[in-house]
């Protein structure tokens, strides 16, 4: 298993080596002048500016060059500086990253924690009301604009109900807590600052909603047609002849091997939400890596670009991974070489 | 590339940053100014109640801190209230400089010598005093480093320091509006001792050895109402009372800026009483919002323009090249229905200078009419009309939408048998495209950097400043010869008649004009007392404003 492990991980690094070298000619190649972004119209026009901007990013090289120039600071850890917010690219990451992880394990968590049950009762009960429910909330889930469904959310939890906190990761003028691991739930937990944490999961909770709609669709109806396969298989029956509890039956016989599928699809939907729901992230005012990645794009960030692709490129790699060590974990039969 | 393919039609980001230029100025006329020490910004900072904190919503655009490098909104904004300026404009007459902390200033006969004197009550809140060393430290900054925003002092030769509290500051050649550029937010004034103490350059070397910014991203060294006291990106920033501000008040604890980048999600902020100012609220949400209880909205003439330019290059287009077909399309669009886009909060100036600015008035706009237009074709040897590709960049600015002004010209030009292939691009394209020259016409925008008729002027229609002509390649003798002598002379009365020549020989070539200028709209709780856009565009002034 470990020897697996280390043959993929080995295996991916001409992958990610690939994806750098993709993202860097399509930044390059796309028409666009950084220098007019960096610079402003008028400065643009001043050609010492240019030359001495040019220079302090590199823009004097020649292509090639930059790539490798690129490829021998990224072996130093070195992911460059960001255009847009003149800071280098890893602090960048480093700072909002974590805030879309927290959304997406909201999200994902929110989605697992209902989507499972509902599916498991669709399956059982086909055709019943709440096989019925579930379809509804799919339907709605994966179908629903997030950037609509977020707005009305926001309209009727937080404008008119009161229930949900203003967008926004924390409340107004609230002092973040001392960086930890940049997840504001887990950190002011690590600092005893409780009221922080209140304040981080209320503010967390819609967002999550929002985002795991989606999910939550899909997971309840990957559960309910992997489910509805399994309990005609002849382990089912075998197991039900034997005299176990219709819930054992479920729970320990056809749940495990039900869930194979639900974990693949999880893993990816996981790897693209770190990504950055940009909609999401938008509308909820949420400082994460999306929105980054959405201006650095508009605004030619090479190096912001590179870097989140290769974090994106890199998250995939793991999660596919992932994934795979799961499935020996889940099904015994399934072994890695 | 999945990724780039979610990203790119995603933000509606304003993308071109940047063309800008302000304007007032109907007073640098005289060769002395004042401040006028009456104003209630000079009030004596004796003890005030300190109220609560006051909370501003924005989409964030900060890319620096540093005032001399910045040149973003959220930042300008901000900073406006941290660092001062040597003057402003007046928030009552927008054609009047007055002073901040400057008290007065000389102008030699030619506009070439400008000598200011400093005022002597105003300390940093380093605690050191402002003197005339920190002025030159800072102009000489601004320009030296190169960055985005040292193009307003463009011309200056060399800033004196004649003593203390007085500077002197020398152009290479005659520009009367340049008292109205030292009230750009960039012409921050910082204290030079604790500035060079952390690695900031003044002189030529700066542009590669200042080494301050990250400094500046974290603290503030001003003089101004408030301090920089937190930034965390894309959430808020925040900015501390300054106790002993020179100027009077302010009133407001703290002002807390957060990052709200949904117009739809600052509406609901406001009228749950998160936050007390939405910055940017599109026209509708406005009018959704306009005469509820609990809220103020407001809809004040700004000088931000959308504008048509059109090539002189026959190479690129013969008949927009040819000025008849160019004034031909300026009479074939339906300008109320453009103003009725914007619910009718707009107006349009004759020519390019914006309504409200010092001598836009000295000539008539022009008005729809299709006979005029077509006779016009048909003079230039277009009697049927032409096809002509336009690009135009998918952008809301100003709160206007692209794609809607540009179907609307489209639909009305094809009244008089003129056709345009509308191509939307992103902005970036746009932008390569329209600096290259390629474009047959288009649509750009223009919010000042300096309150004076020269930014609406120089930049669009001479040849030597270069700026727009270079796009398009327009080039008249007589309006650069106009230009030149507009900025030479300080006398108001001669600008007012050059400024009337200029803008006929403006409806005449119709190279650029001006089709909308809109409103902006100020939305706040009605505990905001004394909310207003304050001298240029980008400028909020929070030392003034109280809660109720």
């Amino acid at each position: 298993m470990l020897q697996y492990i280390a043959r993929r991980v080995i295996l991916s690094i001409p992958l990610i080596l690939g994806v750098t070298l993709v993202a860097f000619l399509v930044t390059n190649l796309i028409p666009g002048d950084p220098m007019v972004r960096l610079l402003g119209e008028k400065t643009a026009e001043n050609p010492v500016a240019v030359a001495a901007y040019a220079k302090k990013w590199g823009f004097d090289q020649p292509l090639p060059m930059r790539y490798l120039v690129y490829l021998k600071n990224l072996s130093q850890g070195d992911l460059g500086q960001s255009i847009e917010t003149e800071r280098p690219v890893l602090e960048d990451i480093r700072e909002f990253f974590p805030a879309t992880v927290e959304l997406t394990i909201g999200a994902i968590g929110l989605a697992v924690l209902l989507g499972v049950p509902l599916g498991i009762l669709a399956a059982v009960r086909r055709d019943s009301w709440i096989d019925h429910l579930a379809r509804f909330l799919s339907l709605i889930g994966s179908s629903v604009p997030v950037f609509w469904l977020a707005l009305i959310a926001i309209e009727l939890l937080f404008v008119q109900l009161r229930l949900a906190p203003a967008p926004g990761r924390l409340a107004t003028g609230m002092e973040p807590p001392d960086r930890i691991t940049g997840l504001y739930t887990l950190d002011s937990l690590l600092t005893l600052r409780f009221d922080v944490f209140w304040s981080a999961l209320a503010h967390l909770a819609l967002p999550s909603m929002v985002l795991g709609a989606s999910v939550l669709g899909l997971v309840s109806r990957m559960v309910r047609g992997s489910l509805l396969e399994v309990l005609n298989a002849d382990y089912v029956r075998t197991a039900r002849a034997k005299g176990l509890t219709e819930r054992r039956v479920i729970v320990s016989h056809a749940l495990r091997n039900a869930l194979i599928p639900t974990v693949t699809v999880l893993g990816i939907v996981f790897a693209q939400l770190m990504a950055g729901a940009v909609l999401t992230e938008t509308t909820f005012a949420w400082p994460g890596l999306g929105r980054y990645a959405a201006r650095a794009a508009i605004g030619l960030d090479f190096s912001a670009i590179m870097g989140v692709s290769l974090l994106v490129g890199s998250l995939f790699v793991a999660v596919n991974l992932l994934v795979d060590v799961s499935y020996g974990l889940l099904d015994p039969r399934i072994r890695l070489s | 590339m999945k990724l780039f393919q979610r990203l790119i039609p995603l933000v509606s980001v304003a993308l071109i940053v940047g063309a800008c230029g302000t304007e007032p100025d109907g007073q640098s006329s005289a060769t002395t100014g004042q401040s006028p020490s009456a104003s209630s910004q000079v009030s004596a900072p004796s003890e005030v109640a300190v109220q609560e904190d006051l909370t501003f919503g924005m989409p964030f655009e900060v890319a620096s801190l540093d005032p001399h490098r910045m040149n973003e909104e959220t930042a300008v904004i901000a900073l406006g209230n941290v660092y001062d300026t040597l003057v402003q404009i007046d928030p009552a007459d927008p054609t009047k400089i007055i002073g901040r902390l400057a008290t007065s200033w000389k102008i030699n006969d030619d506009s070439t010598v400008f000598t200011l004197t400093i005022r002597d009550d105003a300390k940093f809140t380093t605690g050191n005093p402002v003197t005339a060393d920190d002025v030159k430290f800072s102009l000489d900054r601004l320009w030296n480093l190169q960055a985005s925003p040292s193009f307003i002092l463009e011309g200056m030769q060399s800033v004196e320091v004649v003593d203390p509290q007085t500077v002197t500051i020398t152009l290479a050649a005659p520009d009367a509006p340049f008292l109205s550029k030292l009230a750009f937010t960039m012409v921050a004034i910082v204290d030079s001792k604790v500035a060079k103490e952390h690695g900031a350059v003044s002189d030529e070397t700066a542009v590669d050895q200042d080494k301050a910014e990250e400094f500046f991203n974290t603290t503030s060294i001003g003089s101004g109402a408030f301090t920089l006291a937190s930034y965390a990106p894309n959430q808020e920033l925040i900015l501390n009372r300054n106790p002993d501000y020179w100027g009077g008040g302010p009133y407001v604890n703290r002002v807390i800026m957060k990052d709200v980048p949904e117009s739809t999600v600052q509406r609901q902020l406001l009228e749950r009483g998160e936050i007390d100012i939405a910055w940017s609220l599109d026209f509708e949400t406005a009018k959704s919002l306009a005469g509820r209880s609990g809220m103020n909205v407001e809809f004040v003439p700004s000088i931000n323009t959308l504008y048509m330019f059109f090539t002189a290059k026959p190479s690129v287009s013969n008949p927009i090249s040819k000025s008849e077909v160019r004034r031909a399309i300026q009479r074939a669009i339906n300008y109320d229905d453009v103003l009725a886009l914007l619910d009718g909060h707009g107006r349009r100036p004759p020519t390019t200078i914006p309504a409200g600015v010092f001598g836009a008035d000295t000539v008539e706009p022009v008005q729809e009419n299709l006979d005029e237009a077509r006779s016009l074709l048909a003079a230039a040897g277009y009697p049927d009309g032409f096809t002509v590709d336009v690009q135009y960049p998918e952008l809301v600015r100003f709160n206007i939408d692209y794609t809607l002004i540009m179907t609307k010209i489209q639909a009305d030009l094809q009244r008089i048998g003129i056709k345009l292939n509308l191509q939307p691009v992103a902005g970036t394209v746009f932008l390569d495209n329209y600096r290259a020259g390629n474009l047959a016409m288009g649509i750009g925008n223009w919010a000042p950097d300096y309150v004076d008729p020269d930014d609406w002027t120089g930049p669009f229609w001479s040849s030597k400043v270069n700026f727009l002509t270079k796009r398009t390649g327009y080039s008249n003798a007589e309006v650069d010869r106009l230009h030149s002598a507009s900025i030479a002379t300080p006398d108001q009365e001669e600008r007012r008649a050059i400024y009337k020549q200029l803008q006929e020989i403006f409806l005449q070539d119709a190279a650029y004009f001006t089709v909308i200028q809109p409103d902006f709209i100020l939305a706040s709780a009605t505990r905001v007392e004394n909310y207003r856009i304050i001298y240029e565009l980008r400028q909020v002034d929070f030392s003034t404003i109280k809660l109720k």
